[in-house]
This record gives structure tokens, C-alpha cells and sequence, in this order.
């Protein structure tokens, strides 16, 4: 086991996640910008006289712009990264670009398993499976799932950690 | 409510609906005035303000007394702790005794003045699972205490013979009726706490500050920036050290048939009872200045602590012990670890020196038949074990930088609490393989653990 499969590199029997995450991730990127933009955009306006003011509004609009093209960029390999495979005993869950990381959770400490889908998730027909364990620094989340897949997911992961005894 | 029997119950019995002291609202307000005498005094004394800070006080000691009123608990049939609250929106709360976790007794400063105990009790699950109860007196805080740990006790005695279906009835043990003896007990000399406590980070600070103080005075001889730098440094230091040691001033640690039991406090006292199954990881700490003295503290993490609350469970199984004295603070305690024993370390990769240039030679791990082990640190000494059936999930990280040395992080979660066990610096090839040699050993030590939660 080398540690570019640990961390499911060019693996095939990760299961992957639906590629409308990609453009769900987008619009969060469009929606979460916009309306910075905007608001950057209105103070430059009206303090256009300031120097401090203006100077500050076109650090922070060039900051938006960058960040925002940046991770425009990166949506389409983030997606990809995200993999997770149910094994015998535990889940794994691996994800990342920059910074990777792989967790395994085994069934047996598996205290709940929830499904998640906000407002915009829903217009995508997308929904989120979050595990939860006694530690707080788990963090195994699994995002852009269809819907029915998410619910196949949570009561197999239930299944299993019933199964799994304590 | 008028049937409720009287505020003070029988020592013992609490299967009649109780209120809680009748000087609670007492109590409660004095703890709120200071505030509000503070505030005054930095507003200004005049009439109406006091005027206002007066009928403050009246409204509050009535809010305080009505709230008080209204607040019943009793153990019901089913042994549940079952506590009513609320004016207008009546709430009631059932806390499963044979669910316990924990139940501690805490006494603030005022409640140890005026004879009082403010009693904490947490069950296990999610949510609204703890319950304090304030204030009580000090023997109906005691006897409830008991009265519970004893329903406790006896559920778990049934639950065991109605598994190994032997109907003998339950005796009820007269030894129970009185609190626990202690086995086993020790005290942290209080001459000791103070100054392990000022050889720690806060000295450092100090230190750092008095230079900069100096430095600063050297280069503006005539302004203030040397002083201001000097009192903050004092200040902060100082303010940090007197809180821990009233905090942890009195410490003393024992074994009962019930578990641990830790209780430290100068103003107000803390009381734990811990069962050894509850910690889930153990830390040895060890800052720089108390390497001459041979020094070290004993952190934990306890499960089913509230995370978001630091004072809900004991982070500190004891704040100072001298290393010879620490085998037999493990033989009593927590017999199952061994950590003194002689391990194999697989270090951490040369080329985390670019990563870790200071810690880089302590960083290891070591995947053992009974525990995993991280050690790191390069001022403060730190070494983490946990049990593998205790460890919730495995990750593995790595970081742009850490790419470029080809080395990873091998996390193992614990439960929320001191303790962090992240073996960084690692060779990646080796953080994969000890990832998934941990994965095995946690999968055949939870088959033989299997009784117990985690």
C-alpha cells in the first residue's frame, strides 16, 4: 500500500462523488463574491475621495478577485479529490488538494450518521453525509451525494455499525 | 404545587418532590451584585442610578425567588432524576440514572460560606443530558449524590445477573449507605503546585516581556513603552499563575470502589468522580524547567465531558508528580497503561528537520500490542497514549510543504480534551503502513473490549 493510494489517488475502486457538485460549488463561489463585490464596490463609490478608504476597497476587491478566480480553478480537482470506500470494518473518507487528508472511521465507533442538504444543495438535488464519532476531530463528511445515494449511504453505514457490535 | 412534602427532605430519600435550598435566590443574587456594583461604581454614583440598581436587585431577588419556586426534582419510579423548571415555560427534564456518567459536587466560594453545594449530573447521549442542580445543602447534596450512585450501582448489579440469569435477590449493601472508602489516596504538596506552576509558560512570558521591557527602555529612555511592556508581561504571567493555583490549589486524587476521585480548589472547590473506563487518552507533560526537577503532569481526556465547558470534567489527572512516583500513580489508578515500559519509537523522517526544525528529533510514534504512543515537543516534553479500542478514527494528513518532504501525519481522535495524539513529521510510506497496522490492532482490541461503550 503506497501512500498515493492511501490517499486515493488514480484508485478506481473509490467511489466518487456526483460531478454537480461542481457547479453547485461554483455558484457558492458567484454567490459568495457578488455581493462583497457589490458592497467593495459602493464604498469605493462613495469614499472615492478618502485615500485610506479607496486604498483598502481595491485591496479588498482585488483579494475577491484573486481568491475567487483561484478557487474557480481548483473546484474541478477538488471534486475529484473527494473519494470514500466502505471496507470491512470502517469507512474511509479521503479528500483535499492542497492539503490531504485521509480518515478512517471504523463502524464500531460509528454515534451518528446524518444527512445534510441546505436550500442551495437542494436546487442541485445534492445532499451531504456527515459521521459523527465521540471525537470532536473526526470530520468525516462526504459532500455532493445524490440524494437517494445519500440515504442508501446512511443506512448502510447504519447497518454496519449495528452490525459491528460495540 | 401544594402537596410538595417540605424543602428539606429525609436524608436519603428523594422520592418526594423537592425544592432546592430556600436560600438559593439568596444566593444567586449575591452572585450576580458585584457586577452591578461594579457597573455602578464605573457609571457614577448618583441617586436615580443607585435608585435603578435597587430595584435591579428587588426585581432580580423576586425573578431569582419565583424561578426558584419553580423548580422541583425528585427520583421517580423508573429512577430517573426528573427536574421541573420554568415560569412561563414549564420544562421538564428525566435523567436516566442508569445512564450515568458523572455526578460532582461543586462549591463556589458563596456556597461554601453559607454552607451549600451545587450538584452537577450528567448521563449519557447527546444534548440535554446534564442537570445542576444549585444549591443544596451540603448534606442533602451529599446524601443525593449517594442515593444516586447507588441506584447507579445497583442498575448495573441487576443488568449483570439478569445477563448470567441468576435470580438471587439484590442485596442492598450497608456499606453504600456511607461514602466510599478511599484505597488509595495521594496530595499534591501545595509548595510543590506553586512552583511547578511558576516554572511553566507563564515564565517565559515573563522572561520574553522583562527583555523587551529592557530593549525598549534602551531605545526610548524617555517614553513609556519599557514600563507598559513590564506590566503587561507581569500582569499577564501573574494573573495567569493565580488562577491556576487556586484552581488547582489542595489537589488530592484517590481511589475508591467507585473509581478516581480528584478534588482541587481554594475558592471553589471541584469534586470528581471518574470510572478508569471513562479516560480515553492519557498525556505526560513536561515544560523545560522542570526537567532538573524530575517533574511531570498527568493530563486526561474523559468521555462524555461537555466540550464546550472546560470546568465540566477533570482535564488533569494530576497537575505535578515526581517521575519515580509515577509507576505507582499508573499501578493505582489506571493499572491497564503502561506507559513506563521500554518502546519502540519509529521516528519521524530526517527531512521533517524542514518542517519541525526544533521538535523534529522528539517526534515519534509507537504502535504497541496495548497502546499507541506519540511523543513530541522540543521546549515542553509531550507523550500521549490511548488504548486502541478507545480511538474513534485514524486520519492521515499532508500539507503542500509536507509533500514536497514526502511526509505525513497519523492522527488518532480521541475525545475532546487535553490530550492531542497527532504523530507528525513521518515518513509517508511509514505514516500508511502504522495507519494501517493501527486499523488492525483497533479492529481485534475492540472484539476483545466489546462490553464496554468506548
Amino acid at each position: 500500500m503506497t501512500i498515493a493510494e492511501l490517499f486515493g489517488a488514480g484508485s478506481t475502486d473509490w467511489l466518487r462523488v456526483n460531478e454537480k457538485l461542481r457547479t453547485y460549488w461554483h455558484t457558492l463561489i458567484i454567490l459568495t463574491a457578488v455581493p462583497l463585490l457589490i458592497v467593495a464596490a459602493v464604498v469605493l463609490v462613495f469614499a472615492w475621495n478618502v485615500a485610506i478608504v479607496k486604498l483598502i476597497a481595491l485591496l479588498v476587491i482585488g483579494g475577491i478577485l484573486v481568491f475567487g478566480t483561484w478557487s474557480w480553478f481548483l473546484v474541478t480537482r477538488r471534486v475529484r479529490s473527494i473519494g470514500y470506500r466502505i471496507e470491512a470494518r470502517e469507512l474511509k473518507v479521503s479528500s483535499g488538494i492542497m492539503f490531504r487528508r485521509v480518515v478512517s472511521v471504523p463502524f464500531a465507533r460509528m454515534q451518528l450518521v446524518e444527512v445534510s442538504a441546505g436550500p442551495l444543495e437542494r436546487a442541485f438535488s445534492l445532499a451531504s453525509v456527515q459521521l459523527h464519532t465521540a471525537s470532536a476531530s473526526t470530520d468525516a463528511t462526504i459532500p455532493g451525494l445524490d440524494p437517494e445515494r445519500a440515504a442508501e449511504l446512511r443506512d448502510a453505514l447504519a447497518l454496519h455499525s449495528a452490525t459491528a457490535g460495540l | 404545587m401544594s402537596e410538595l412534602s417540605s424543602t428539606r427532605t429525609e436524608a436519603g430519600d428523594f422520592a418526594v418532590i423537592s425544592r432546592t435550598s430556600p436560600l438559593t435566590p439568596v444566593l444567586q443574587i449575591l452572585n450576580v451584585s458585584p457586577g452591578l456594583f461594579v457597573t455602578v461604581l464605573i457609571i457614577g454614583m448618583d441617586l436615580w442610578i443607585a435608585g435603578i440598581a435597587a430595584g435591579l436587585l428587588i426585581l432580580g431577588t423576586f425573578g431569582y425567588w419565583i424561578s426558584w419556586r419553580k423548580r422541583t426534582f425528585w427520583i421517580n419510579a423508573e429512577n430517573e432524576l426528573e427536574v421541573t423548571s420554568g415560569v412561563l415555560f414549564r420544562r421538564s427534564r428525566r435523567l436516566r440514572i442508569s445512564r450515568l456518567q458523572s455526578v460532582d459536587i461543586t462549591r463556589p466560594i458563596l456556597a461554601r460560606v453559607s454552607g451549600h453545594s451545587s450538584l452537577k449530573v450528567e448521563v449519557a447521549g447527546s444534548g440535554d443530558s446534564r442537570v445542576v442542580l444549585s444549591y443544596l445543602s451540603v448534606e442533602q447534596a451529599k446524601s443525593l449524590r449517594l442515593k444516586i450512585l447507588n441506584l447507579a450501582k445497583n442498575d448495573v448489579a441487576l443488568r449483570e445477573s439478569a445477563r448470567s440469569e441468576s435470580d438471587a435477590p439484590m442485596q442492598s449493601d450497608p456499606e453504600l449507605q456511607s461514602d466510599p472508602e478511599l484505597q488509595w489516596h495521594w496530595k499534591v504538596p501545595n509548595s510543590r503546585l506553586v512552583a511547578s506552576l511558576a516554572l511553566t509558560t507563564s515564565t517565559y512570558l515573563l522572561i520574553i516581556g522583562s527583555v523587551l521591557s529592557v530593549v525598549f527602555a534602551f531605545l526610548d529612555p524617555f517614553g513609556r513603552t519599557g514600563l507598559l511592556t513590564l506590566a503587561l508581561a507581569v500582569g499577564g504571567s501573574g494573573i495567569s499563575l493565580i488562577t491556576g493555583i487556586t484552581s488547582l490549589f489542595n489537589f488530592s486524587i484517590g481511589r475508591s470502589e467507585r473509581g478516581i476521585t480528584i478534588s482541587h480548589g481554594l475558592f471553589t472547590t471541584a469534586n470528581y468522580m471518574v470510572s478508569p473506563i471513562r479516560v480515553q487518552a492519557v498525556g505526560l507533560i513536561q515544560p523545560i524547567a522542570w526537567r532538573p526537577f524530575g517533574w511531570y503532569q498527568v493530563a486526561i481526556n474523559v468521555a462524555g465531558t461537555d466540550q464546550s465547558n472546560q470546568k465540566s470534567g477533570p482535564r488533569v489527572l494530576i497537575p505535578v508528580i515526581h517521575e519515580r512516583d509515577l509507576p505507582e500513580l499508573f499501578s493505582e489508578l489506571l493499572p491497564a497503561w503502561n506507559l513506563g515500559s521500554d518502546r519502540e519509537w519509529t521516528t519521524a523522517a530526517i527531512s521533517s528537520l524542514w518542517r519541525f526544525p526544533w521538535q523534529a528529533r522528539r517526534l515519534a510514534v509507537s504502535v504497541n500490542p496495548d497502546l499507541f504512543m506519540v511523543r513530541s515537543g522540543a521546549l515542553t516534553h509531550r507523550l500521549g497514549a490511548v488504548p486502541h479500542a478507545r480511538i474513534q478514527s485514524i486520519r492521515v494528513t499532508q500539507g503542500p510543504w509536507e509533500r514536497k518532504l514526502g511526509i505525513s501525519s497519523l492522527h488518532a481522535d480521541s475525545v475532546p480534551g487535553p490530550v492531542r495524539l497527532s504523530g507528525r513529521g513521518l515518513n509517508s510510506r511509514v505514516a500508511a503502513q502504522a495507519a494501517l497496522a493501527e486499523l488492525n490492532l483497533m479492529a481485534s482490541a475492540r472484539k476483545l473490549t466489546a462490553s464496554e461503550n468506548w
